[in-house]
């Protein structure tokens, strides 16, 4: 590994939100972009307790799309097996409104939920084979900390140069740096 | 953020891991008293099926006995979690933080223990697929006209809902006791539970979304499972069983049942795992609360749908009404009148009366008494057909009563079993109310979170507000 | 098409049970003792309803013989979740035992109380087995069922017909129960033919459906002199 090469992963745990907003906002000014830092938390955080940009999700998008897809198939289950299958019934309809109904009504939540469900895994990246870009989302030697209630730090990406310096900068405030 | 608040929340964090980490014998034991339970049910299941389900009580013309009444009983149950976290969530409820966890859990079990008694309860157990909508031979598919069938989609969305509903907010959790744990056979365990969560920004937010999502999604499957169980018997022309009421009556049963449950499962968890500073006398006030309005809501219910039978005086359905208010089910039926109304309004409805204990003994009771009322809705019309000739009466065999007793046990061995592995608190959703209430931002509803003001002043369950 | 009907003639019926007796050994129906038949396990697919008017010693009896009443909008169908049972094109409300899971759904919403369920498995200790009827299947364990009207009798008389070449006679097929009624008090034949006898006593002014109140439309027709106060209680 050469002196050259932009990849070096500086870790800092700080036991306040305020104290990692400093050290984000100082290496966000030296130039370092927004895209390697990585925050670990032990609770989700506020919107504008960082500088940096909002997480997007499309969760709702894809619920709505397995409510679709999940009511199509109960409603094609419900009528069209008694259709294609049409035994006698005596008078009675063959395809029946209401118990259609109901099960379509059951198959668009039992869609909607798993496809949600689906989505924040594969957002998060905690689906099997998806791991998030960037060496994001590993296990860090020191992610005993935010079980334990402290906040973690990870940029990514930095040269030498660039690491030294935010391990001094974290050096202040910081719980423990890596 | 001030640094008293901050080091104040530091502190409940840390005796909330110190209280999940301690290792109870009583849990332990109580495993394996319930899994002699376990044992038991499994018995009886297998002598029914190598025997017949002549081995049962049941005959012509009470074709549905014990196995009909706590499988409405044990979906009853599952509506404590789910549906109470579900509208505490959704009404971002502070309080609701330390429950969640407990009741969701207490759904997903329950559950799977009343989507078992419909196969206990068949002739021939051995083809229950037949009722599954699958590609056969023949191409005959189930008929989506019965409400049985409508039960499997109901049950099968919410057994499905309520597990992913009880393990997405539950990876954060397990990420933290895999993060505690030491290398080895434990640590991998709660590895493949938490899937890799790191706690980042993009997973937090995907999973706020997610939660949300659920929670207000599992809220109509909740009511229409409790509602087509309800049909069952209300679709049928069988006095005593079709009443347009019945959806709502049993929904609103169900409820009543799911939060006694609750609270006999908060009651203990309190006390065996010292949790005083997190379940609160508040929590217990403000469920106490929610328990006798359901209470008061099932009692009306059960008045209305009497008082419409009982005016209209149609020949058959007075038959079976009387049976219940005068005849052979009278004791069971004032019984259920008392523990399921007169004892809980009477005591619930002073503060002093919503305390753990008191709310745990009449949570015992309800379930007696929404016990019975499933014994009565299902038995009594049943022995009183409408042809006098067919009159009949039922009693339970050994088979049926260690099925019941030991469907009891396989449920408390699973709970316990979860709380021995898994935070029953949830551990991030609390952190994240001290946060709130740290922060200030959220007004006196966040304070509600952070249970004591000072950290070191050891205030059993105080709950200042 | 036909509609398979049946007539009873109360006023006929002296409650003496020889069709009960001639429905189990036609359908192969299991005899399952004194201990089972108290506990309300008996399985004939029809019994005599006996209901008794009057004060001792002024007491009249009345006898009924309940059977399915094979509905034309039967409450036992919709509610079945695996099609064992289902409508056929004949008017029968047929069993497909190898269906069935034994739910018992169906029964609980017969207003009849008319179907009957295998607790176990049917045992015929040899010599019984000898007189099974080989035209019957003997059902196994866990599954429901109830009066076809004999529908094996009724394959076998169309059957009959078809080889010659001809249509179903009325009165050619005839079920166990009213072969062997001593009184000739059931008629059956096709309700669709209005010269069949089933149609003509249908016709009759004693003529009556037991519940028919509920609009099951049962394909069972009885008949009475007197008026047949529905029993309460």
């Amino acid at each position: 590994m050469t002196a050259a090469t932009q990849d070096h992963l500086v870790e800092a745990v700080f036991e306040r939100v305020e104290d990692v907003r400093a050290v984000v906002e100082a290496v966000l000014e030296s130039g370092v972009a927004a895209s390697q830092v990585e925050v670990r938390s032990p609770a989700p955080l506020e919107e504008d307790e960082l500088p940096l940009p909002k997480p997007k999700s499309r969760v709702l998008l894809f619920a709505l799309a397995g409510a679709v897809l999940g009511g199509l198939t109960a409603f094609g289950l419900a009528a069209g097996t008694a259709l294609a299958y049409p035994l006698p019934t005596g008078g009675m309809s063959i395809v029946a409104g209401p118990p259609v109904g109901v099960v379509t009504y059951e198959g668009t939540a039992l869609g909607l939920i798993i496809m949600t469900v689906l989505r924040v895994l594969w957002e998060g990246g905690l689906l099997p084979g998806r791991a998030i870009r960037g060496g994001r989302g590993r296990a860090s030697a020191l992610d005993h900390h935010v079980a334990s209630g402290r906040l973690l730090l990870r940029v990514h990406g930095l040269s030498e140069e660039q690491a030294g310096r935010l391990r001094g900068l974290s050096r202040g405030s910081a719980v423990d740096v890596g | 953020m001030t640094s008293e608040v901050q080091a104040s929340a530091r502190a409940l964090d840390g005796e909330l891991l110190g209280r999940l980490d301690r290792r109870r014998p009583g849990l332990f034991i109580g495993s394996l008293a319930s899994g002699a339970l376990v044992l038991v049910f499994f018995y009886c299941w297998g002598y029914q099926i190598a025997n017949g389900i002549g081995v049962t009580g049941i005959n012509r013309p009470v074709f549905w006995g014990f196995y009909i009444i706590n499988f409405v009983f044990w979906i009853g149950i599952s509506h404590a979690g789910t549906l109470i976290s579900a509208i505490l969530r959704v009404t971002k409820a502070e309080w609701r933080r330390p429950v969640t966890r407990s009741a969701e859990a207490i759904t997903l079990f329950a559950l799977a223990i009343g989507g078992l008694f419909p196969l206990i309860h068949l002739g021939r157990v051995t083809i229950f697929y037949y009722m599954i909508p699958y590609p056969n031979s023949r191409m005959l598919w189930p008929n989506f006209r019965s409400p049985l069938v409508w039960d499997i989609a109901a049950i099968t969305t919410y057994i499905i809902g309520s597990a992913l509903y009880l393990f997405l907010p539950l990876i954060p959790d397990a990420a933290v006791m895999r993060d505690r744990a030491a290398a080895g056979l434990k640590k991998r365990f709660y590895a493949i539970l938490a899937l890799g969560w790191r706690g980042t920004a993009q997973q937090w937010h995907s999973l706020e979304w997610g939660i949300r999502i659920l929670a207000v999604a599992i809220i109509p499957v909740a009511v229409s499972v409790h509602t087509i169980v309800s049909w069952d018997f209300a679709m049928t022309q069988t006095p005593g069983w079709k009443s347009t009421i019945f959806g709502p009556y049993f929904v609103v049963g169900a409820i009543f049942s799911g939060i006694a449950v609750l609270m006999i499962a908060m009651a203990l968890l309190r006390r065996g795992l010292a949790l005083e500073r997190f379940l609160t006398d508040r929590v217990f006030n403000n469920l106490g609360l929610l328990f006798v309005t359901m209470s008061l809501v099932w009692g009306y219910f059960t008045f209305a749908e009497h008082l419409t039978v009982w005016y209209s005086g149609d020949l058959f359905e007075k038959n079976v009404h009387h049976v219940l208010l005068h005849g052979d089910f009278a004791v069971p039926f004032w019984t259920m009148v008392v523990v399921n109304l007169v004892i809980p309004v009477a005591v619930l409805s002073f503060p002093r009366g919503r305390r753990p204990l008191p709310t745990a003994l009449v949570g015992c009771g309800v379930l007696v008494g929404m016990w019975l009322e499933r014994f009565l809705i299902v038995v009594p019309a049943l022995s009183t057909p409408r042809l006098a000739y067919s009159i009949g009466d039922y009693l339970p065999s050994w088979v049926e009563l260690g099925i019941m007793i030991g469907a009891v046990g396989v449920f408390a061995c699973l709970y316990f079993t979860f709380t021995q592995l898994l935070p029953i608190v949830s551990v991030w959703e609390m952190r994240e109310g001290w946060r709130h209430a740290g922060s200030g931002g959220e007004g006196g509803k966040a304070a509600e979170a952070v249970p004591t003001s000072g950290a070191a002043s050891p205030v059993p369950g105080g709950g200042a507000a | 098409m036909t509609r398979w009907g049946m007539a009873i003639d109360l006023d006929r019926c002296t409650g003496c049970e020889a069709c009960v007796v001639a429905c189990a050994a036609e359908n192969n129906i299991q005899t399952v003792g004194e201990e089972q038949a108290r506990e309300g396990r008996a399985m004939h697919w029809l019994r005599i309803e006996r209901y008794y008017e009057g004060e001792f010693p002024d007491v009249r009896t009345r006898f009924m013989p309940v059977l399915c009443q094979q509905c034309g909008a039967a409450p036992c169908e919709p509610v079945c979740p695996v099609y064992a049972t289902y409508r056929n094109p004949e008017g029968l409300n047929a069993m497909v035992y190898s269906r069935c899971i034994g739910t018992r759904f169906c029964a609980n919403n017969c207003p009849y109380t008319v179907r009957v369920f295998n607790w176990f498995d049917a045992e015929f200790p040899a010599p019984l087995d000898s007189q099974l009827n080989p035209d019957v299947s003997v059902r196994p364990g866990g599954v429901m069922e109830k009066c076809t009207f004999c529908v094996q009798r009724i394959q076998a008389g169309k059957d009959d017909a078809a080889q010659e070449d001809r249509e179903v006679a009325d009165g050619e097929i005839k079920t166990a129960c009213q072969q062997s009624c001593p009184t000739k008090a059931i008629a059956f034949g096709d309700l669709e033919d209005p010269d069949s006898e089933v149609s003509r006593w249908a016709e009759s002014p004693r003529a009556f459906s037991l519940l028919g109140d509920l609009d099951t439309r049962p394909g069972v027709v009885y008949l009475s002199g007197t008026e047949w106060r529905e029993p309460a209680e």
